[in-house]
């Protein structure tokens, strides 16, 4: 029932490697700055291609971690930003389930019942979640339906969806 | 899946952060490891000593440029190493503050940039042993042998820290350098 | 009669180069010993220890450095890393 169909895990696993060869690249770019240093600090003949070789190769890391990094900052950020869009979504549902639960007056075991009827769960596992019988959530499911004036498990959402997917202009759909 | 008994809906309102960007948890374990491979397991003569001991010290330089130019809670700015926030953040968890900073706290942040000058100078000592201007002095060993002796207490401080402010927060800190969100519970204020 | 002259000189005057250590060179039995021949050799001599029964000194040379150990029974050079 945990399905995550978002494309968050994505953006996370892609974040997480870019963050991972700014960290590859960049030590590279130290090795090869490195070499050159050490090599220099010895008084060995130096290979002046080589060194120079290994600098424009380190140069061209740095470029490339430079980059990255802006790259995983704004990535990050948009991450962020989507977040707290879904938390204050999550935070306008859970008043607007509120209001409309109060509207309807319902128990409280029928607020709970409701709400695993709108998360999509069946009346058997209900039932065994709340330790009672299938036609006890049968039977209550029923009497959530006539106070919230629906027929079924699907009108019983579409109630909630209409709300969320109207636009101002249209009234009733 | 929690589902609360009462009439709020099931909903929790505890709310979460994404704090602790890729970089820095990478940043923040692969240091550890260096360290833990340095300092325990491998040869202290041995070549391979140096090597990691320059990665750790190549590792706490990206970790200061991502400071810099890095996303919002990494950079210095969050945690400005201020002594005074620091002590004034003492006594107020000495009393029943509960405000929780999503960056490094006061005192999390002095600890921070304690442990990074540490290896900054374990890194140098240890490049010295390797001149031959400094090979063989007593004193610049000894240098270094302290700053390490110096680097375990402010470790084991650092993990108590953690231990102890997780759990007077409320918010998992070990997860938060895992996955990089910061749970806060409901009633709490943010800084 | 010049040419014996000259050897003998040549025997008696201190090395214009120094000479290199190498395994199995004989330097001495104890640590003064020791380190007075690494230095005639032109080592300078850093810092001085006793392992495993050895003695073992680090030295400088130009741009070498490294470690030597010495036997105390046979004053001969068992182990030599250069770094």
């Amino acid at each position: 029932m945990n399905k995550r169909p978002f494309p968050k895990g994505k953006r996370e696993r892609r974040a997480l490697t870019i963050a991972a060869i700014i960290l590859l690249q960049a030590l590279t770019a130290m090795f090869f700055v490195g070499d050159v240093f050490f090599d220099l600090r010895a008084g060995n003949d130096l290979d002046v291609i080589h060194s120079t070789l290994e600098l424009i190769a380190a140069l061209a890391l740095t470029a490339g971690v430079a980059l990255l990094m802006f790259e995983l900052r704004d990535l990050f950020h948009r991450m962020a930003e989507m977040d707290v869009g879904l938390q204050a979504a999550r935070g306008g549902m859970a008043d607007l389930i509120n209001t409309f639960f109060d509207d309807w007056q319902l128990t409280p075991s029928e607020r709970e019942i409701a709400l695993f009827i709108l998360k999509g769960v069946d009346n058997e596992t209900i039932a065994g979640m709340r330790g009672t019988a299938q036609s006890t959530v049968r039977a209550q499911s029923a009497r959530i339906y006539a106070k919230a004036k629906v027929d079924s498990r699907a009108q019983l959402l579409s109630v909630f969806m209409e709300e969320l997917l109207s636009s101002e202009d249209t009234g009733a759909v | 899946m929690r589902e609360d008994k009462n009439s709020d809906c099931g909903l929790s309102r505890n709310r979460s952060f994404a704090v602790w960007d890729p970089l820095v948890r990478l940043i923040h374990w692969s240091l550890a490891f260096a360290i833990v491979l340095n300092g325990a397991i491998l040869d202290d003569d041995g070549k391979w000593h140096e090597y990691v001991g320059y990665v750790a010290l190549g590792i706490v330089g990206i970790r200061l440029v991502w400071g810099i130019i890095g996303t919002r809670y990494a950079r210095f700015g969050s945690f400005p190493p201020n002594p005074f926030s620091a002590f004034r953040h003492f006594q107020a968890i000495s009393g029943d503050d509960k405000t929780i900073h999503l960056s490094h706290n006061p005192l999390g942040a002095l600890m921070v940039y304690n442990i990074w000058a540490t290896v900054i100078f374990l890194g140098v000592t240890g490049y010295m042993m390797g001149t031959v201007r400094f090979y063989g002095f007593e004193w610049v060993e000894e240098l270094h042998e302290v700053a390490f002796g110096w680097l375990i207490v402010s470790i084991v401080l650092h993990v108590g820290g953690v231990f102890f402010d997780g759990w007077r927060t409320g918010v998992p800190l070990v997860k938060a350098m895992i996955d990089g969100r910061k749970r806060v519970p409901a009633d709490r204020q943010i800084k | 009669m010049k040419k014996l002259i000259v050897l003998a000189c040549l025997a008696f005057t201190s090395p214009v180069f120094a000479a290199d250590a190498e395994m199995g060179m004989v330097l001495g039995t104890t640590i003064p010993e020791v380190q007075s021949k690494l230095t005639e050799m032109g080592y300078e001599v850093r810092k001085t220890e006793m392992e495993d029964g050895k003695i073992e000194m680090y030295f400088v040379k130009g741009k070498t450095k490294g470690e030597v150990y010495v036997s105390t029974a046979t004053g001969k050079i068992t182990k030599l890393k250069f770094k």
